[in-house]
């Protein structure tokens, strides 16, 4: 009996005293790695938005159900004095090769792809990981739902696949379809909120700091 | 065993990976680059040396009976640890190498040098003991991942060796290509081992492939005698 007690004492011991350094350590690395969540996804919004906005974009947000009832988060830029510059918003397709992949797609106003950024994906290196190579990606740029055939070349399409990797462009393809037919869909709603955001945020946006202005990739693509 | 020998003996004669066989779900998983495998390994070292520490610390503590569940405690807080920081400060690496943080915890090479050697030896023997064995993790780790990215993507660290003409041989980064390095690479260097014993006139000290002796969980009861 009293050996069965030393061994509860000796475990919930060690036990309580490793969940207090864990709640430390975590409270301690809150900040930084809320940062560098932030990080990733600016970087994300920077390079496929329209140029031009003055504002955070991952902080101007608008959320707006698609047809089937789901919120969606929309990124809104907008230049310094509230006018709209483009959106950016993030899509999936389920049928990759290793499976889901997700992708943020960056719109003008009118529905013009201004670039897209693959976030995150499980396919098979140096085959379907072209999808990341920037020449993959500006096949999309300027497309639009109506100017497209939204299928990869071999299937008459307007869009590239590679040799020995026909399903992650494919799946890509799909994801950015779905992400305007969403976008056409809703599209007079988006507006409609992100104006109001605009006149909403008058004052945040003139007080804006220079250094949110894009500068790097985004200016060049 | 003297103690440099303590620290020394991880990185040649009983190297985790290339000697003992040991944790081979990273080995195999991360080494698709130089990068994920240096990450994985700086990662597991510093597990192996902070569990090391505490474990050869509360040796005389802890029972015998709840010594594994004790074991993993003290392994997972570390590991943990790790996740959290490397999450905040590393958030690429972090990325990159995903879940196989978190599976740290059920390394075989962590929990086979708590049982056998930090439970049994004081501080100073265990920290080198850590050290040893994560730098031997690690120096493994990176030679096949290496080997992997420059066979099969033409690079080195992420810089371009092999300039654009080179066609990569994609199977080298593939799960075969793990295989295939790690096998051709316990094959040299079991024959180089056999030279050197031929050499020197003493046994040959092989990789264990097929010896269950170094596996912590195999000894229910732990021997009365330190295994060294």
């Amino acid at each position: 009996m009293k050996d069965l007690l030393r061994l509860i004492l000796v475990l919930t011991i060690i036990c309580a005293v490793s969940a207090g350094l864990l709640a430390l350590v975590e409270s301690l690395t809150a900040d930084a790695r809320a940062q560098a969540k932030r990080a990733e996804m600016l970087r994300a919004i920077q390079s496929v938005m329209p140029i031009g906005y003055a504002n955070e974009p991952d902080r101007s947000i608008v959320s707006v159900n698609d047809a089937a009832g789901n919120p969606h988060k929309i990124f809104v830029g907008l230049k310094a004095d509230g006018q709209v510059t483009g959106f950016a918003f993030q899509s999936a397709d389920p049928k990759g090769y290793g499976g889901e992949i997700q992708l943020m797609i960056g719109l003008t106003a009118d529905g013009v792809i201004t670039g897209i950024e693959i976030l995150q994906h499980k396919e098979t290196p140096g085959l379907g990981t072209k999808i990341q190579d920037p020449e993959f990606r500006q096949a999309f740029e300027g497309k639009t739902l109506d100017n497209s055939a939204w299928k990869v070349q071999k299937e008459g399409g307007s869009f590239p696949q590679f040799a020995g990797a026909t399903i992650s462009p494919r799946a890509v393809v799909n994801a950015v379809q779905r992400g305007l037919e969403f976008y056409r869909s809703a599209q007079d709603q988006i507006r409609a909120k992100a104006a109001a955001l605009s006149t909403a945020g008058d004052s945040t946006a003139a007080d804006s700091e220079p250094a949110a202005v894009p500068t790097g990739p985004a200016g060049e693509e | 065993m003297g103690a440099l020998q303590e620290f020394t003996k991880g990185i040649w004669r009983e190297n985790p990976v290339f000697k003992l066989v040991l944790g081979m779900c990273p080995v195999l998983a991360v080494t698709t680059s130089g990068i994920n495998g240096l990450g994985m390994g700086l990662a597991s070292t510093f597990v192996l040396l902070g569990s090391n520490m505490v474990i050869s610390l509360l040796r005389k503590l802890i029972p015998k009976k709840v010594r594994i569940p004790a074991f993993i405690v003290v392994i997972a807080s570390f590991v943990t640890i790790v996740d959290l920081v490397m999450d905040g400060f590393f958030h690429d690496l972090h990325k990159s190498l995903g879940l196989f943080i978190p599976l740290i915890v059920v390394n075989c090479i962590i929990l086979g040098r708590a049982e056998a050697f930090a439970s049994r030896h004081p501080l100073r023997l265990a920290i080198l003991d850590g050290l040893g064995m994560g730098f031997g993790f690690t120096l493994a780790l990176v030679v096949l991942g290496v080997t992997r990215e420059f066979l099969g993507a033409g690079t080195v660290f992420e810089q371009n060796v092999l300039g654009e003409g080179y066609t990569p041989f994609l199977l080298m980064i593939l799960p075969p290509g793990a295989f295939l390095a790690l096998g051709i690479y316990l094959g040299l260097l079991n024959k180089l081992e056999m030279w050197l014993a031929a050499r020197s006139g003493r046994a040959p000290r092989l990789a264990q492939l097929a010896d269950c002796r170094t596996c912590a969980l195999c000894h229910i009861e732990p021997p009365e005698q330190p295994v060294d």
